[in-house]
């Protein structure tokens, strides 16, 4: 039966952020979308834009310069949408784990949908866990994702909901930073 | 009847028509490659997901931009005056302009801007295009092209030059600097997603169909030799997107304007002493 | 019906002559009705079935005289208190030779006025186009620091600027024609001296000399035009000079409305006089004054040879492009739509030259709706400077989110002169075809063709370019948020509608689907960004890198100007020399 649900997994825009990585699993990304791993063959697009984007690939521990840039782009992704955290140190800190300048993994921020370990996580564990992710989109709602931390509310107006300003700055929240 | 047919499904053979070069590309570079069918499998999913917008107007511009540029394609096919075409194609890409200004975006406004620069490129070629068609037939009619003799041969660098206008128009390296996608995130495709984003995918699928359209006319009514110059340009411009990395936007002027304007007019003042 | 043509020509110094008088609130129901009444006139004459020719009495002959005498004394005198020697000195060679050539005239008398097709086409946009700039000026004036009087006496100026602009584009005799001239220029000298502040004095001097240049070639044409043909009529020269070889006087007419179009030599001449109140630049570059140029142009190409006519061309096209080059230049909003003035004149000039009914009407196009689209571009630079405090292209930043309304008036006329199916458009459009056309008979009109696409390609590329300043975020703010007064608006928006209704006319050329196409296009996106309400879909923020700030955008900038002026410059007196040269000996 034709149903427009079907297509989500066969067509994946993908957002990469690199949230203070050491360019490791970077590399390996780009590696996936290059000739040899041909990632496009399941329909994957690195667009580098979250507007158009379903996926958001993020590497590195989240250092503190990148958790408003995190939660901006995770915001601006129209949903259905999944997070893959890619590499151990975005999974849990890895090798930065416990230092003053990291936040010790994506998820303190966004929900993040698939893990894939590793450090740098291999190519092929990369194509397996994008993959998870495609299927998982397909049980994803439309309803608005909200960031764990550095969230202000939802602004509803007359027939629109405004999401300008649901990505808050570090200290002007409501204190849990 | 043919020919309505053929304005009618200009989306759905532009979208074709990027499926096969996507296919094609990867064949290139030695990798699968996604299915033949990607570009709508893309529509679909886009079609499905929660719309968002910055604002009404500028999303109106991209579904002018769209439905002028059918429309472009339309009066291109059904036969009316070419040089009138491409003004009116001038209209489609100052919506899409117009769009890229209508919001305050750096990027969006970076690629307007580009937008225009690249314009001054080959705006001039294609006319000058149109200008040899006119020496060669006596009148911009596209009637009188589509059913005369193939004049491939009398405008050799007029092809070059259009080319190059191709290259720019359909964003293939080395002359993509107007939506460089690592550089500029798409330049005015920036700020659209979902549904009305699709406008924008879409009008590029009618752009496809323009260009190629226009590399129709040097065949004339030889058929034969359109399949084979169509088929030809369409394999070079993607080995040449392939095989070669980006210019910058300032190269990509002075390019534009010494080759591309340059071998036209060359060849519309060698038309007029042979 | 020569009464009517007489009442179009003496209405409007008549009606200056009441400006003087009256007190303000009157003086304005006087002026629009003024202004009506000689609209009406004009549309009345365009719907004359036949050409009207006669001849002044003897008595107003010697009038004419007199007053020839008198503009001239008036130069002198100009260049005496200013101290400038450009103009006294060409004041007093205007005076030796026109005593010269008025004393030689020969006896035979045919029509001092012949109105033609060209002229009635004039006249619309004289009297409608300059109506409404003299309305728009009945408010805008008010605002100025100077004395009632003095207000007065701008609009009663604007008035006779009217009238003598009536007469020249009816004008058959070269003599009456160099009065008129002269008139015009002393018209727009003084309106740019109005203000009086020191920049104002100098560049009035400037516009001064200069079209003294202008007057100089004009008594030297007639000059050419006794010695080799015994006539100082229009119609009897050419005439005569049609397959002469000896065309010194055309050449020479062709020199004064070079200088009357400020084509790139003398481009500073138009540019100075932006620093007078805006509806004067609104009717320098409209209505009256740059617009005699492409008109002599029609009126003589008649009796031009191939190369004199390609020479022309020349001129026109390639200042046509480089004018638009150098208009990306500038930040000043006013010398921008100069500058494009200036390249528009030069194409209007190129298509003007070639002697052909079709060239004919494609340039009549472009003289009519270019005046209509700069009329409303310079009203609405006037609202820009008056209302919002806005002088440059940078301050622009931002006005769309105050008043989408006007922003989208100046877009659409600049779309007027750029897009389909608007007249300006058109001009174009059929300037490509016949240039083909030319090129097929004469090889070297490839240049004129080159030089004309890229022009119009460079000002597509200007026009838009501009348009992006209007939506840029700045933090500076351009004045208040409030509606633009009334009194600004109609007349800005009258000539708008004028543009939108002038596409009709574009149905003779262009086929039914061609002009309905393009309006319904822009119809349909006018309608949709006023009625499309996206409900229930999500606002987000633009994308700026994640980053919260938005960063402040800034266009691209070029500087064509200083580069290359001086050697356009050169290029273009060469062509212009090469044009008198080639009409002395060819
Ligand atoms: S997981 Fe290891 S290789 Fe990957 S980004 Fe982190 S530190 Fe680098």
């Amino acid at each position: 039966m034709f149903k427009l649900k079907n297509f989500r997994k066969r067509s994946l825009w993908i957002l990469h952020y690199n949230a203070g990585s050491c360019n490791g699993c970077d590399i390996e990304i780009l590696a996936c979308l290059g000739p040899t791993y041909d990632l496009e063959r399941f329909g994957v697009l690195n667009r580098g834009n979250p507007k158009q984007s379903d996926m958001l690939l993020i590497t590195g521990p989240v250092t503190y310069r990148s958790r408003e840039r995190v939660v901006e782009l995770f915001t601006q992704m129209p949903e259905p949408k999944v997070v893959v955290a890619v590499g151990s140190c975005t999974c849990t800190g890895g090798v930065f784990s416990g230092m003053y300048n990291v936040e010790d993994g994506v998820d303190k921020y966004i929900p993040v949908d698939v893990y894939i370990p590793g450090c740098a996580a291999t190519p092929e564990y990369i194509i397996d866990g994008v993959l998870k992710g495609l299927e998982l989109l397909e049980h994803k709602s439309k309803e608005i994702v909200k960031p764990k931390k550095l969230f202000k509310k939802l602004s509803f107006h007359k027939d629109h909901i405004d999401r300008r300003g649901i990505a808050g700055k570090v200290g002007e929240n409501d204190g849990k930073d | 009847m043919f020919e309505i047919i053929f304005v009618l499904s200009a989306p759905l053979l532009g979208g074709m028509l990027q499926g096969i070069e996507r296919q094609l590309r990867a064949r290139m570079q030695n990798r699968m490659g996604p299915p033949l069918l990607q570009p709508f499998y893309d529509m679909f999913k886009l079609i499905e997901k929660r719309p968002m917008i910055v604002d009404e107007a500028h999303t109106v511009f991209a579904i002018m931009h769209f439905l002028t540029l059918w429309a472009v394609v339309a009066m291109l096919v059904l036969g009316d005056n070419l040089l009138y075409v491409i003004f009116l194609h001038l209209l489609a890409t100052i919506f899409l302009v117009i769009a890229g200004y209508s919001v305050k975006s750096v990027y969006s406004h970076l690629g307007a801007n580009r937008e225009l620069w690249v314009l001054a490129v080959y705006e001039p070629v294609l006319i000058l295009f149109a200008v040899a068609f006119y020496l060669l037939e006596g009148s911009f009619s596209l009637q009188s092209i589509y059913s005369g003799q193939a004049h491939l041969f009398a405008l050799l660098p007029l092809f070059a030059a259009m080319v190059l206008v191709a290259l720019i128009k359909l964003g293939k390296s080395p002359f993509d600097a107007a939506h460089a996608h690592q550089e500029i995130i798409g330049g005015v495709e920036i700020e659209y997603g979902g549904v009305f984003y699709e406008f924008l995918y879409m009008a590029k699928w009618v752009e496809y169909i323009f260009i190629y359209t226009l590399f129709w006319l040097f065949a004339g009514s030889n058929l034969l030799l359109g399949i084979v110059l169509l088929a030809g340009v369409f394999v070079l411009l993607n080995l040449i997107d392939n095989a070669t990395a980006r210019i910058k936007i300032s190269d990509l002027l002075k390019v534009g304007l010494i080759w591309g304007v340059g071998l036209a007019f060359i060849n519309i003042v060698g038309l007029l002493y042979v | 019906m020569a009464v009517l043509l007489n009442l179009i020509f003496f209405l409007p110094p008549v009606l200056a002559a009441a400006m003087l008088r009256l007190p303000p609130e009157r003086r304005n129901y006087t002026a629009v009705a003024g202004v009506g009444i000689l609209t009406l006139f004009a549309v009345m004459l365009f719907f004359l079935p036949f050409e009207v020719r006669f001849a002044f009495p003897e008595a107003l002959h010697l009038l004419f005289w007199a007053a020839d005498i008198a503009v001239i004394g008036f130069f002198a005198y100009a260049g005496l208190r200013h101290r400038s020697m450009p103009v006294l000195l060409l004041a007093l060679a205007q005076m030796a030779l026109y005593l010269g050539v008025a004393g030689s005239a020969p006896a035979e008398k045919t029509a001092d006025i012949v109105l033609n097709e060209t002229a009635r086409y004039m006249f619309l946009i004289i009297n409608g186009v300059g109506g409404a700039i003299i309305i728009y000026a009945l408010h805008y004036i008010q605002s100025e620091a100077v004395q009632q009087r003095r207000k007065n006496g701008f609009i009663a100026l604007l008035f006779f600027f009217v009238g003598v602009m009536n007469m020249i584009v009816a004008a058959n005799s070269i003599e009456l024609f160099f009065l008129l001239f002269e008139l015009t220029t002393l018209c727009s000298y003084l309106l740019i001296k109005f203000r009086q502040d020191a920049q104002s004095v100098e560049n009035a001097k400037r516009a001064l000399w200069m079209n003294q240049l202008g007057g100089l070639a004009i008594l030297a044409a007639m000059a050419a035009s006794l010695t080799a043909y015994e006539t100082i009529y229009f119609d009897t020269l050419l005439s005569r000079a049609n397959g002469a070889a000896w065309l010194l006087p055309l050449a020479f007419l062709a020199l004064a409305a070079f200088v009357k179009a400020a084509l790139i030599p003398f481009n500073s001449w138009l540019l100075g006089a932006m620093v007078a109140p805006t509806p004067v630049s609104a009717i320098l570059h409209s209505a009256t004054m740059v617009k005699i140029a492409p008109f002599l142009i029609l009126k003589i190409s008649g009796g031009f040879d191939a190369t004199l006519s390609f020479l022309v061309a020349l001129v026109g096209s390639f200042v046509f492009m480089t004018a638009s080059l150098f208009a990306l230049s500038k930040d000043y909003f006013k010398e921008v739509l100069g500058y494009s003035t200036i390249g528009l004149l030069g194409l209007m000039i190129a298509l003007a030259a070639i002697a052909d009914p079709l060239a004919h009407k494609a340039a009549l196009f472009l003289i009519c709706f270019h005046a209509v689209a700069k009329g409303a571009l310079f009203l609405q630079a006037g609202i820009l400077e008056k209302h919002y405090g806005v002088k440059y292209i940078s301050q622009i930043r931002g006005l769309a989110d105050r008043n989408p309304l006007f922003v989208a008036m100046i877009a659409l006329a600049f779309g007027a002169l750029t897009l389909p199916p608007f007249g300006v458009f058109l001009g174009k459009f059929m300037a490509i075809e016949l240039f083909s056309q030319q090129m097929q008979s004469h090889p070297l009109f490839s240049v004129v063709l080159l030089f004309s696409v890229l022009g119009s390609v460079v000002l597509t590329l200007l026009y838009f370019r501009l348009l992006s300043n209007f939506y840029a975020k700045s933090a500076q703010s351009a004045g208040e948020g409030t509606a633009v007064d009334k009194r600004y608006f109609f007349p800005a928006a009258g000539l708008l509608a004028v543009l939108l209704a002038g596409a009709v006319l574009s149905f003779g050329t262009l086929g039914i689907t061609q002009v309905l196409l393009p309006l319904l296009l822009l119809g349909t996106a006018g309608a949709l960004v006023l009625l499309f309400r996206a409900k229930h879909i999500d606002r987000t923020k633009t994308y700026h890198c994640g980053e919260k700030e938005q960063a402040v955008l800034a266009n691209s900038y070029f500087d064509f100007e200083s580069r290359y002026m001086k050697r356009a410059q050169v290029l273009a007196l060469v062509l212009m020399a090469a044009i008198v040269a080639g009409g002395w000996y060819v």
